[in-house]
């Protein structure tokens, strides 16, 4: 089965971009893909849990929270739905966001929910989407991340995009931490090629293994079938076994979301 | 001649590792190792320096800084250190930043360790970049190795020893090796087990091969312009020994530059 561990759609024209991202997914033989729920742009987990609803097997739902300003309300929220199964993670968005992955005293209520519900927590890591000026780098850099894992060891982390371009510290922190997984997303706005191929290469390496590591695109910074399949391709190109292309391209997501 | 300056014992069977590592040695061609208690101090700084004293041809000990003790044993620890390295029982103090959670730039915490390192004329080493995952508590956080750089400048009479050149953070240590006279480094530990086998058994191709790992050298040695303060180092029993002795004696240098490497380097530093 593949899994593409990191898709994106918006409020606006919901049923549109679903179909572009069905009609990529269909042209690149991606069985399943997770939505990601964002702030800015909106895309909420009302949303998400919608275009679910409508393609059940085609798709799981990532919440999110913005730490700083959430309420009692949003926490019990965030429980229900989790409550529901309706989501499958919860993502949080440093650098785009003034706080940072180890700030414990923020993160604890979240951190305690994931653990209840068994659910991945995932961190928007690495460099920012330029439209939005105002996201800092300092808070997105994944080595706070390592912090966070060594605090809550039986919590499961994401570090999406693998703290691209810290490709190397996200690394360390992954192969040092049981608990810590990482994708391989949005790395690029077009379809990726050797250069990308190398960084993951590099990972795989240092890694010694290929268990922790997804394949996701970040879908929507880029909306093409060429786009997705890029990715598969790399990854069906890499010199390693097809264990662990497998691993890479949907049982590792299998596993960790439960999907 | 070959000094091995990064060994450690296995705290579960020292008599055991200890036997496989004279072993190892002899079949490696190894002359000298450095012997270092582990990070958790199963195996101390006196044992270590009692097993060099029983192997004086073959093993020189290095202490290590336990900053888990109580504060009322400090001075008694520091007292003691600054004795054994006097005495020339230990050749250096070794301090695990990452698994203690503290900086190296703690200068009120590390400082009185810097200080006997400095008067006795002998380095502290410090254990960088990536901590061995069963060790669970330890933060990467304190394992970067820029943050030496400035205490080399706060103790430019201090010679510290990056230990495993900062792996994966080489760039990062070898910038600041080239930049302070009185810093050197160890490449060991960037594998565990033998170059070109995997030990996890996985199937992943090529990720222990020796020329991944050549590359890695050569780029920070060619950034450094040669072999100056540059250590062998095996981090036995974690990386084989045999093997990175295999794998050091193949790197595309000068001999001379690679005697300096295996031992004339760390002749000086450790005094020996």
């Amino acid at each position: 089965m593949i899994i593409d561990a990191h898709t994106h759609l918006s409020d606006k024209n919901t049923e549109e971009k679903t179909k572009q991202l069905l009609f990529a997914m269909d042209g690149a033989h991606v069985d399943k893909a997770a939505l990601i729920t964002t702030t800015d742009p909106d895309f909420s987990m009302e949303t998400a849990i919608k275009v679910k609803t409508k393609y059940p097997n085609r798709f799981f739902v990532i919440g999110h929270v913005s730490p700083l300003s959430a309420t009692q309300n949003d926490r019990d929220y965030l429980e229900k739905k989790l409550k529901l199964k309706q989501i499958k993670g919860i993502k949080f968005y440093p650098g785009y966001e003034y706080f940072y992955p180890n700030d414990k005293t923020l993160l604890s209520p979240y951190m305690r929910l994931a653990k209840k519900y068994d659910i991945p927590i995932i961190f928007h890591t690495g460099d920012t989407w330029s439209v939005n000026k105002k996201a800092r780098l300092k808070y997105a850099h994944p080595l706070a991340i390592d912090d966070l894992a060594v605090d809550f060891p039986n919590n499961k982390i994401v570090i999406a995009h693998m703290g691209n371009p810290w490709i190397m510290d996200a690394t360390m922190i992954i192969f040092k931490n049981k608990n810590v997984y990482g994708d391989i997303s949005g790395w690029s706005y077009e379809p990726v090629d050797q250069s990308e191929e190398k960084k993951l290469m590099g990972i795989i390496r240092y890694l010694g293994k290929a268990d922790k590591i997804m394949f996701g695109t970040d879908f929507g910074i880029n909306t093409t079938p060429e786009f997705v399949k890029s990715h598969i391709d790399m990854i069906e190109n890499l010199p390693i076994s097809s264990s662990e292309k497998k691993k890479i391209l949907g049982e590792n997501a299998k596993k960790l979301f439960k999907v | 001649m070959i000094i091995d300056v990064h060994t450690h014992l296995r705290g579960s069977d020292v008599d055991g590792s200890l036997r496989e590592l004279l072993l190892a040695m002899e079949k490696s061609g190894v002359d000298k190792a450095g012997l270092i208690p582990s990070p958790s101090h199963k195996v101390s700084t006196v044992q270590v320096a009692e097993i060099a004293l029983a192997h004086p041809d073959k093993l020189f000990a290095i202490g290590a800084a336990n900053l888990s003790l109580p504060p009322e044993y400090m001075s008694e620890q520091l007292s003691l250190l600054e004795r054994m390295l006097e005495t020339r029982l230990i050749r250096g103090i070794k301090i695990f930043t990452g698994y203690d959670h503290v900086f190296p730039n703690d200068f009120e915490k590390l400082g009185p360790f810097y200080e006997i390192a400095r008067r006795t004329g002998f380095p502290v080493i410090f254990h960088t970049g990536d901590t061995i995952c069963y060790h669970k508590v330890a933060k990467l956080k304190y394992a970067q190795p820029l943050i030496i750089d400035d205490v080399a400048v706060e103790f430019p009479d201090l010679k510290i020893v990056i230990a495993h050149l900062g792996n994966p953070w080489i760039t990062d240590a070898m910038a600041v090796v080239q930049k302070n006279k009185n810093v050197y480094a160890d490449f060991s530990g960037w594998l565990y087990g033998t170059f070109g086998v995997s030990l996890t058994g996985s199937q992943v191709s090529d990720m222990t091969s020796s020329e991944h790992f050549t590359k890695k050298f050569m780029d920070a040695y060619i950034y450094h312009e040669g072999a100056e303060r540059i250590l062998f180092g095996t981090d036995s029993p974690v990386s084989d020994m045999a093997s990175y002795v295999n794998f050091t004696q193949r790197l595309p240098i000068p001999d001379e530059e690679k005697e300096k490497i295996f031992w004339k380097n760390a002749k000086e530093l450790f005094q020996l």
